[in-house]
């Protein structure tokens, strides 16, 4: 309800600056109306989601062209509006104020119908097609990996991932085929807007598969991450905690970061980014014992991270242990963020960009040209020299330097004794 | 109880209708300038709301590269007001009727 409010607010502020910009008699005044609609706009564009957008509509709209019209208003010297002189109410096209309301009044009218008839609302935005990757936590060797017919990962090794693939929405039989052969399938229904990982785990011959659903949309507080944890043990619920949030008078830990995760299922959470010393633990809500350890780890909140606790056979010593692995993919960016508008214009828009540069560059020149004032060569002002010069120096730089020790010199008055010389 | 889109774009079609009233009205070239940035504004705004509408990030491009133009529009048009006031000392459109420079 308070968005509503907000945008009746910021709405009638604008709708009222502008008609007081249309009305204003004086030039500054109607650019400061202006620029109110203005700041009334990039608020709404917050409104929007996209930050990005408000401050550039304050620092170029609202900043840097309003200063350039009010410097041309004053430059001109044309902030009254009125004709200087008052009788001189001729206009050439007196018809035309009636014709331009209706015209306005039209397209308002006619604008507004399609809006109301278009009926924008009942139309829900469609969501993007389903992604799928393979994710290996099976001691089978490297799988690959066909939903349908289509091969999604090829030779995914242990504690690997494949890249997202995009899949049109429907239903597919999932086919994981280890390198030692054999293959297990698996049907799965792939939802638009849905991101999925294919997950391989186990310790037998033929892999076990799961399908886990991950969430990729970026976090609200930029001080979080999403966790997707997967218990992919045999037996046996898990219990996640802080290291060292373990209080020895109640036998018990305090700070449990995710509880009794049964075999074979995931839970999402969030929790906040930074470094993760977490310990995993047997158990459900009355924990036992202590089987795998995640220290200093680090979480981003630019990512979203699968962990897969599964259990790995070290062939060497033909030992297993239990690990949890991490899988950190790079979550969307922020809708509407400086980074996610970058992005793209780094990337699908890079072209559009260049133009827009050339454009810009264009009119850069045709402001020179246009502005360009055609200056007269002022016409150098021959004047005589008002103070002579003294004689000798007309006589030494016409004859030289020397002649000036040989020049007769003038008969100088011999200077009075000084009176102290007695 | 979030604002509809189509609020925004009502907005959006009202603040369009009084730029181009301003444009059609008002004989002042400076304050026909202002009412097509008016303009620009208000489609910005619809071009906004339809990208939140539709969740796409194209919407809110096109509103950087039309803020872009504008900028370089509004550098291009008033050197022309300028150039127009020296040779006419006055920038009343309506003076502005033959085509001799």
């Amino acid at each position: 309800m308070t968005d509503v409010w907000l945008f009746i607010i910021a709405g009638a502020i604008a709708v009222a600056a502008a008609v007081m910009m249309l009305l204003s008699e004086n030039a500054v005044h109607a650019a400061l109306f202006l620029i109110v609609t203005m700041l009334s706009i990039a608020f709404l564009f917050l409104m929007l989601n996209s930050p990005f957008l408000a401050m550039i509509q304050i620092t170029v709209y609202a900043g840097a062209i309003m200063v350039l019209f009010i410097f041309v208003i004053m430059l001109l010297g044309a902030e009254q509006l009125k004709s200087a002189d008052p009788g001189e109410p001729k206009r050439r096209f007196r018809w035309f104020t009636p014709v331009a309301l209706a015209l306005a009044l039209a397209l308002l009218f006619t604008v507004g119908l399609a809006t109301i008839q278009g009926n924008i609302d009942a139309n829900p935005a469609p969501l993007p097609n389903p992604l799928v990757r393979a994710v290996n936590t099976a001691n089978s060797g490297a799988i690959d990996v066909y939903v349908g017919s289509v091969l999604v990962a090829e030779d995914v090794a242990f504690a690997n991932e494949s890249d997202f693939a995009e899949l049109p929405a429907g239903e597919y039989v999932i086919s994981v085929r280890p390198s030692g052969g054999g293959e297990v399938t698996q049907t799965v229904t792939l939802r638009d807007g849905e991101v999925v990982n294919i997950l391989a785990y186990g310790t037998e011959v033929m892999p076990l598969v799961a399908i886990v659903p991950q969430d990729l949309a970026p976090v609200v507080n930029p001080t979080e991450t999403r966790i997707t944890l997967f218990n992919g043990l045999a037996t046996g619920s898990i219990t996640v905690a802080e290291l060292f949030s373990y209080d020895a008078a109640n036998d018990a830990y305090f700070n449990i970061v995710a509880s009794d995760v049964a075999p074979s299922s995931s839970t999402e959470f969030v929790e906040p980014s930074g470094v993760a010393n977490w310990v995993f633990l047997s158990g459900g809500t009355s924990p036992e014992f202590e089987f795998a350890q995640l220290a200093s780890t680090t979480l981003s909140p630019e990512h979203s991270n699968l962990i897969v606790v599964a259990t790995e056979i070290i062939t060497d010593v033909n030992a297993m242990r239990t690990a949890p692995l991490m899988f950190a993919t790079a979550a969307e960016p922020m809708y509407g963020s400086p980074r996610s508008i970058g992005f793209a214009l780094f990337t699908t828009f890079l072209l559009p960009f260049q133009v827009l540069a050339l454009l810009l560059l264009a009119a850069m020149v045709g402001v020179i040209v246009l502005a360009h004032r055609e200056l007269k060569p002022i016409r150098k002002i021959q004047q005589r020299r008002k103070v002579s010069r003294p004689l000798t120096d007309v006589i030494t730089s016409q004859v030289g330097a020397d002649v000036m020790t040989d020049l007769p010199q003038l008969p100088q008055p011999t200077p009075e004794p000084s009176p102290s010389g007695d | 109880m979030t604002v509809q889109t189509e609020s925004y774009v009502m907005l959006s079609v009202v603040l369009f209708t009084l730029g181009a009233m301003g444009v059609l009205l008002r004989r002042n070239a400076i304050l026909v300038f202002m009412s097509i940035e008016l303009m620009l504004n208000a489609a910005n705004l619809s071009l906004a709301a339809f990208a939140a509408h539709w969740g796409q990030q194209t919407g809110q491009l096109f509103v950087f590269f039309v803020i872009t133009v504008a900028a370089a529009e509004v550098a291009v048009g008033l050197a022309l007001i300028v150039a127009i006031f020296r040779t006419k000392r006055s920038i009343n459109i309506d003076e502005l009727h033959e085509m001799k420079g």
